[in-house]
């Protein structure tokens, strides 16, 4: 056994197995490339969610958290810092306004930076800390509607604070949307002294934590003790609402596709070039066979000799692979110099993806081994003439099961691909292979008829079904998929465009008296200023659901007692608001004389409110029910006045409310409307600009990332379709000199061969083209909760792009053999031994 | 003319200075010991490959003044050639293999042709057959009736009878010869089998890449 052996390990690299090499180590590259990219992304997007939320986790309680309680949390490597928030007022001079009060401790903040000016004009320094003792940091808005200016004092319970600082944007605190009560910063120190702080107090108190995941986890479970007694809330930043939710979260799901894809692809890839391997070997076992060597030697033999090659390919594909990961993600900008990259060790990443190539590598070449072995030597030598030993298809289903498994595996090791993208993308595959069959039987009838250049092009193309069906639907994946995300991404870039369009809202008007609407919108187009539909705002709070009355105390669900105990934004409307949808019900027609209510879906759920319920609310003292007959869907990202609750107009006639509204304006008008609230009393106006910068920095992370991840796809898709073509390449070659020496044209034989990958090409370009709209058209909203717009232009000319690729990957498949065969053909037929 | 393999270390020279005539329409055929260039000479001499020094005519046209396109219609059109290996095409039934040149050269009555020359060799019940499933014999009786179905001008036969048991080789070479005579088709026939050089109207053997012509036999 040792001569053969060591004589087959010896040997150089053999035909076929150059590009054996190859594909594993692109395939591996891909895999691992994308595989860092796609936690760097989620990483960095995370952080960012983090950043603003304030920490990685929070907890929350309605009332101060009791001291035994913050002492059995504290651990030393987890960093922790207190947020007490309550509504109250303030006063400077002779104004007073509502304030949303956020007392910081000296560990605060825990992620991120607060973005302060020391002048309305100044420049924003970024601290890592809050206010001092004695000092309060406002918003413009606040300034504004105090008629202070820095350094003024105001006066807040029964203490005074000099102003020394205007935020934008501070982690943890609700960035200038809450619309009544803009957020204000002091230093807890400083509670006492205002005396507004009792035991009974009604306050909501944060803990913001961050920490390592295992002590997060740790943390969960200790609050989770405690639960019972006290009501206490833990959110993480991912179930935040924030207007970028939405947004971010559709990031991630094309990431995920967009991962799974890759994914898919390279194991196609990877499993394509070892089954081209081992059918390449198959005359050599088959004669090692035949020479006595037993079946379990030769295996042995079979898996040594792979060692060497597959552990180089691995390796250098891993290498590559980071390489890319690291050249992408500096060229790109994508990494965040908050915590990105130094923060993210790429080992496991790095391990991971090339166990899963090792894993998919062997699951191509153990089954071809099996089958040769399991078929006698006679048949190897002359393949083709039967079928397969149900010994041998018994042993393919269970590599296929494998492979499956590895892949579940590979899912619950946190690769991110969900199973739903996964049952698609298979969907797809089993319905194209289908499609495939048909189309044999199609080409079967035609071949025996058509002229004989056809003919035999139709004859080539059908030579295995097996191999066409493979080529067909690998083919066919690969423009789906890559159809497929060109098309998502255009869709999702839509969407961010249309956030960041020139309409979308920079400034909200809020605290519009009724009367003076009129006025104020008199006043905007006098400056051209275009306002969005007036919106009435109600102050209410839930007293009563399906007629019981809300009793705080014995409310089992948080998020429900959460809103018996809070007022809460109603607003009234005649007809459905641009941009929301309805999931469930129906919304009420205009001028409806109903009493009903239509939830934000999200909210509903979280607050235990079905369809049907009938919810009472007081306003001022008086009590209005409706019932709930929709549930909506509500874009958030799209900065315009949005409410959980919408009521018919005529459930809250005549009840006291404010309007608010929101426009576009230029920076020209920024100082103007700061000076409206001086004009219209009582009315504030909020700059979003800060926020649509911020949210706007993330989404180019985003998109910047689906772009990067899409090219890793590309590549992916180009080897498989380059390894699907040159499975065949050996049985080309040969054919293309034998047809030589018969006596056929050199043209007429190229033609021959065009035609083939042309039609090839074309084949899986309609049908991929076809595959890609479906999943577009009915995947694209659960998937990437996104409409698509199917992209015409993409999915049209992807046939077209298709054939020429597979022209050219034909060609440069069947390239070493072309140049072999120019030194003339005759020789190279006779070096194509008779199998 | 001569002829050498190329080689890293300069051509291995195969073919020295041979000098040959075959009269059209006549049969002759080839010795030498496995090789002396047999399948290299009939190569030559049917155009598959150009000689390094001197030239090869073939019915009257220098092959070395044609075009590579030239040539391959020539052979299309006039040649046939049975390969010591066969050099089936895997994917094309047997039928199908022999229909393949004659639906390349637009026969009207190929189908009938096919037919009649697979019948020709024995393997009408091996019509659909693909050449995996056929025998070595088997494969080179296909081979055999492809080259002769388009009855060519010029038939080369490299080992036509190798694979095959004496009852058949006995049938196929009775089939060649009885083309030979009755379409006055040149037959060209490389072989070990002394028995089937005899039929030839004239013989040569090959050694140590000389040609000597007429070389008696026994
Ligand atoms: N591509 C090649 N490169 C170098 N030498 C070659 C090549 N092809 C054939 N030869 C050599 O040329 C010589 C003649 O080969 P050829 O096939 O013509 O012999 P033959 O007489 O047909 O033999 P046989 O009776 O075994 O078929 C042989 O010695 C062979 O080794
Ligand atoms: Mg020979």
């Amino acid at each position: 056994m040792r001569g053969p052996g060591r004589g087959m390990r010896m040997r150089r690299l053999q035909p076929g197995e150059g590009p054996f090499l190859l594909g594993v180590i692109l395939a591996t590259a891909a895999l691992a490339s994308v595989t860092l990219l796609e936690g760097q992304f989620r990483q960095t997007l995370l952080r960012r969610t983090e950043t603003t939320f304030g920490g990685a986790l929070r907890l929350e309680r309605s009332a101060p958290f009791p001291a035994p309680f913050l002492k059995a949390l504290r651990a030393p490597s987890l960093k922790e810092a207190r947020l007490v928030r309550f509504p109250t007022v303030v006063v400077h001079g002779r104004t007073t306004h509502l304030v949303e009060l956020n007392a910081t401790g000296p560990d605060y903040p825990v992620m991120g930076t607060v973005a302060l000016r020391r002048s309305r004009t100044g420049r924003a320094e970024h601290l890592r800390r809050g206010p001092g003792p004695g000092h309060v940091w406002v918003t413009s808005e606040l300034l504004d509607a105090l008629k202070a200016r820095m350094g003024s004092k105001i006066t807040i319970g029964y203490a005074t604070f000099r102003i020394t600082g205007l935020f934008d944007l501070a982690p943890a605190i609700s960035s200038g949307l809450s619309l009544f009560a803009p957020p204000l910063l002091l230093n807890r120190g400083d509670l006492d002294r205002t005396r507004l702080v009792g035991t009974e107090s009604r306050i909501e108190d944060f803990l913001l934590v961050a920490g390592r995941a295992s002590l997060l986890t740790q943390l969960k479970r200790k609050v989770r003790a405690w639960r019972p007694a006290l009501d206490v809330r833990i959110v993480t930043a991912r179930e935040t609402r924030s207007r970028t939710e939405g947004a971010i979260r559709r990031a991630e799901r094309f990431l995920n596709l967009t991962i799974t894809g890759t994914l898919l692809l390279s194991l196609l890839a990877l499993w394509l070039s070892a089954w081209d391997q081992a059918r390449l070997e198959r005359p050599e076992i088959a004669l090692l066979r035949a020479w006595g060597l037993r079946r379990r030697a030769l295996l042995f033999l079979l898996a040594r000799r792979r060692l060497l090659q597959v552990g180089v390919g691995l390796g250098l594909g891993a290498a590559l692979g980071f390489g890319l990961y690291r050249a992408i993600a500096s060229l790109t900008a994508v990494l965040d110099p908050t915590g990105g990259l130094a923060a993210h060790s790429p080992w496991p990443g790095l391990l991971r993806s090339v166990a899963m190539a090792a894993l998919l590598v062997m699951a191509g070449l153990v089954p071809s081994w099996l089958w040769i072995l399991e078929t006698s030597p006679l048949e190897n030598f002359r393949p083709g003439s039967s079928g397969t030993p149900a010994s041998v298809r018994r042993r393919v289903l269970w590599g296929g099961l494998a492979l499956l498994t590895s892949y579940g595996l590979w899912y619950l090791l946190g690769g991110g691909a969900s199973l739903r993208y996964t049952a698609s993308g298979l969907g797809v595959l089993v319905g194209t292979a289908g499609f495939a069959l048909l189309l044999l039987a199609g080409l079967r009838h035609l071949a025996s008829r058509g002229p004989v250049d056809l003919g035999w092009v139709l004859a080539s193309l059908n030579r295995r079904s097996v191999l066409l069906s493979c080529t067909l639907g690998s083919l066919t994946l690969v423009v789906c998929l890559v159809t497929f995300l060109l098309g998502a991404r255009t869709s999702l870039f839509a969407g961010y465009q249309e956030m960041f369009s020139t309409k979308t809202p920079n400034w909200f008007v809020i605290g519009i008296e009724p009367g003076e609407q009129r006025k104020l919108a008199a006043l905007l187009a006098h400056h051209h200023l275009e306002p969005a539909p007036f919106a009435p705002l109600y102050i209410a709070r839930w007293v009563a659901l399906d007629g019981k009355t809300l009793d705080p105390a014995r409310i089992a669900n948080p998020r429900e007692r959460f809103w018996a105990l809070h007022d809460q934004s109603v607003s009234a409307t005649p007809v459905l608001p641009a941009g929301d949808r309805i999931e469930t019900g129906r919304f009420w027609r205009r001028g409806s004389l109903r009493r009903e209510a239509s939830l934000v879906r999200g909210f509903a759920r979280a607050s235990g409110i079905g369809l049907g319920a009938r919810l009472t609310y007081r306003i001022a003292g008086r009590e209005f029910t409706v019932r709930v007959t929709s549930l909506r869907h509500v874009r958030w990202d799209r900065m315009t006045p949005n409410f959980f609750v919408d009521v018919t107009p005529r459930a809250v006639r005549g009840l006291p409310h404010t309007e608010i509204t929101s426009l576009r304006a230029p920076p020209s008008a920024r100082g103007w409307l700061a000076l409206l609230p001086r004009r219209f009393p009582g009315v504030s106006t909020v700059d979003l600009d800060q926020i649509i910068r911020e949210l706007r920095r993330v989404l180019t992370r985003a998109s910047e990332a689906v772009s990067v991840l899409l090219a890793t796809t590309l590549l992916a898709a180009l080897l498989l379709a380059y390894l699907v073509v040159a499975v065949t390449r050996e049985e080309r070659a040969r054919e293309l000199t034998l047809f030589r020496t018969l006596g056929v044209r050199r043209a007429r034989v190229w033609v021959w061969l065009l035609l083939e990958f042309g039609l090839l090409g074309l084949f899986s370009g309609i049908l991929g083209s076809t595959a890609a709209w479906a999943l577009g058209a009915f995947e694209a909203r659960s998937l990437l909760h996104l409409r698509f717009h199917p992209d015409w232009q993409i999915l049209g000319l992807a046939p077209v792009l298709t054939t020429g690729l597979t022209l050219a990957l034909g060609l440069l498949a069947m390239a070493p053999s072309l140049w072999r065969a120019r030194s003339g053909y005759w020789r190279s037929l006779r070096a194509f031994q008779e199998l | 003319m001569s002829y050498g393999y190329p080689a890293s270390g300069g051509p291995i020279e195969i073919l020295r200075e041979i000098d040959l005539a075959i009269e059209s329409g006549s049969s002759w055929g080839l010795l030498g010991v496995s090789g002396a260039g047999k399948t290299t000479l009939m190569a030559l001499l049917a155009g598959l490959e150009l000689p390094q020094a001197g030239s090869v005519r073939l019915m009257g046209r220098d092959l070395g003044t044609l075009s590579d396109d030239e040539r391959a219609d020539l052979r299309l059109q006039s040649v046939g050639f049975v390969f010591q290996t066969f050099h089936l095409l895997a994917s094309l039934t047997a039928l199908e293999n022999v229909l393949f040149p004659l639906r390349l050269r637009r026969l009207p009555d190929a189908a009938e042709r096919a037919r009649t020359a697979l019948a020709a060799v024995g393997l009408e019940r091996r019509l659909h057959h693909r050449p995996a499933a056929l025998s070595g014999g088997e494969q080179q009786r296909v081979a055999l009736a492809r080259a002769f179905a388009g009855s060519p001008r010029v038939l080369f036969a490299d080992e036509p009878t190798g694979h095959l048991d004496s009852g058949n080789a006995e049938r196929v070479a009775d089939l060649l010869f009885a083309l030979n005579a009755e379409q006055g088709s040149t037959l060209i026939l490389a072989t070990h089998d002394r028995r089937l050089v005899a039929r030839c109207r004239s013989c040569a053997v090959l050694e140590d890449g000389c040609l000597r012509v007429g070389e008696a036999v026994t």
